[in-house]
């Protein structure tokens, strides 16, 4: 999901690629800036209604406060083979991850398992660590990267990734500053993710009670005749039984069971598949 | 942290600890994604459950304050005139609960504030973000709750918070602990199917006739779902 379409707030940071924490200067101004800065960040990622609002907070932030950045994306690595983008200020961040997928190598597929930080000053010169992805750096078209751990759950990965428009872009500073970022994000993602989880756990409730409901009203059953309809066409449909009844409190219509297809269809489709048996035959 | 079924859920096993040094003679937790999204904890107390419910039909009263401004909110009295009106005057007078203490559960579990929200409105706007409930602590007497123990309630909200959201992971909350009651999701989906409407509509509807039968909004529910009040009486208010 693009966050630079969203808002100006993103493209006009660009501009201060490069600059100081705080933009006034002094070391004990910035370092004063920079303190209410993450202090902003924090309480605009606790505000967020939902995880990917949180998300999207957190790379739109992390490209004005860390010096250097000009692209930000959080990427979600499973199984330590897939990697996808949760959030992403520019498409350079979003081709990052689908170049790592597809060539199954990449800073998130390995250093930043077991790295907090991961600085790589020009990627295209990564010919030792990432053979590929070095020889197709140029597809990201921002050469210097800065990879933050977010969290670590077995194969599971989640990670901050800043994007420098110059080779060795970011810096000391860029990585302290980076790392206070990651930190601040990924208490928030997970606190956003739990809440979600309560939340959906309701949300899902209402819907199940929402269709029970209608079904009893519709077929004049009980709510244990209508919850085992509902259950019944879950298994049948292989599908959530959540997912079920939302279909049906939106649409009022029940999602329908696959239809059994007549003998004769089987049959020949049987034979096309197997032409030996007519030339044995 | 096993239970038997039988037991309290571990939210109010905790709060029980400090029933007697905060002293209180009622409790509810109250689990919410919004107003009408929402489900009081098995094991809160059934008057104060009760009172939440009124606060639900109505759209107004201490626990949706706190709720939706992520501060708690302190009523001395429930039976003096509240900035509430419409809950003032539904309020029945036989409520033996006087004075209420109301926290938002709040995620992360929030720091105690620094504005022990000593007022009986709404708190200010800049309030934290998203809560995940509210738990109400409430007296059968005129007893205000003090500075002191609003912050250990502040402290046990965020105990209580970490607890749920822990638990809402597992998936054993919904199912266990606040899954028994999805009378008021029924009763609507019955509704919005009778009258070919949404269920959001359908709760409006319920809304506007528990208002005027003097019932609650969950009341209601469970009056279609027993045969008591019919389906189109609901549907068509005579």
């Amino acid at each position: 999901m693009d966050v630079e379409d969203r808002g100006t707030r993103a493209s006009s940071r660009v501009q201060d690629r490069g600059r100081p924490s705080s933009a006034d200067g002094g070391a004990a101004d910035g370092l004063e800036g920079l303190a209410r800065d993450l202090a902003d960040l924090a309480r605009a990622l606790q505000s967020a209604a939902s995880p990917q609002e949180v998300l999207d907070r957190a790379v739109t932030t992390a490209v004005a406060l860390v010096p250097g950045a000009e692209a930000a994306g959080i990427s979600l690595v499973r199984a330590r083979r897939t990697v996808t983008s949760a959030a992403a200020t520019s498409p350079s961040a979003r081709r990052l991850d689908e170049l790592q997928t597809e060539l199954g190598e990449g800073p998130c597929l390995d250093a930043v398992f077991t790295h907090r930080s991961t600085r790589v000053d020009e990627l295209a010169r990564e010919t030792r660590r990432w053979p590929a992805l070095a020889a197709r750096a140029g597809e990201v078209g921002l050469p210097s990267m800065l990879c933050l751990q977010l969290f670590v759950d077995g194969d599971n990965l989640g990670a901050l990734n800043l994007l420098g428009g110059e080779p060795a872009a970011f810096d000391d500073t860029s990585e302290q500053v980076g790392l206070l970022v990651a930190t601040h994000a990924a208490v928030a993602v997970a606190d956003a993710r739990q809440l979600a989880h309560t939340h959906l756990g309701l949300a899902h409730r209402d819907v199940i009670g929402q269709a029970k409901g209608i079904l009893m009203e519709r077929h004049r059953l009980s709510a244990d005749q209508a919850f085992a309809l509902l259950s019944t066409l879950s298994q049948d449909l292989n599908r959530k039984l959540h997912e079920v009844a939302a279909d049906l409190a939106a649409t009022g219509e029940l999602p329908q069971r696959p239809q059994p297809r007549p003998r004769s269809e089987h049959r020949s489709e049987h034979r096309e598949h197997r032409p030996q048996d007519r030339e044995q035959r | 942290m096993s239970a038997a079924p039988q037991d309290p859920p571990p939210e109010l096993r905790v709060c029980a600890l400090l029933r007697e040094a905060v002293g209180w003679d009622r409790l509810v937790v109250v689990v919410a994604r919004d107003v009408d999204t929402r489900a009081a904890l098995r094991g809160s107390d059934p008057v104060l459950e009760g009172y939440c419910d009124l606060q639900q039909t109505l759209l107004q009263g201490p626990s949706l304050d706190a709720f939706t401004w992520g501060a708690p909110v302190l009523v001395d009295d429930l039976h003096a005139r509240l900035p509430w009106p419409l809950l003032s005057s539904a309020t029945p007078p036989d409520l033996p609960v006087r004075s209420v203490a109301v926290l938002p559960l709040l995620v992360p579990a929030g720091a105690p504030t620094d504005r022990p929200g000593a007022t009986d409105g709404p708190g200010p706007p800049g309030a934290p973000g998203p809560a995940l409930g509210v738990l109400t602590a409430g007296r059968d007497r005129v007893d205000p709750f003090t500075q002191a123990q609003v912050s250990v309630l502040t402290h046990l909200a965020a105990v209580v918070s970490a607890l749920l959201v822990h638990r809402a992971a597992t998936g054993e909350l919904v199912a266990v602990d606040v899954a028994p009651n999805d009378d008021l999701a029924v009763a609507a989906g019955m509704l919005a199917e009778h009258l070919g409407t949404t269920a959001g509509e359908a709760k409006s509807r319920m809304r506007a006739h528990a208002f005027t039968s003097g019932r609650t909004l969950n009341g209601l529910a469970r009056a279609v779902l027993d045969g008591e009040v019919a389906v189109g009486d609901v549907a068509h208010p005579r």
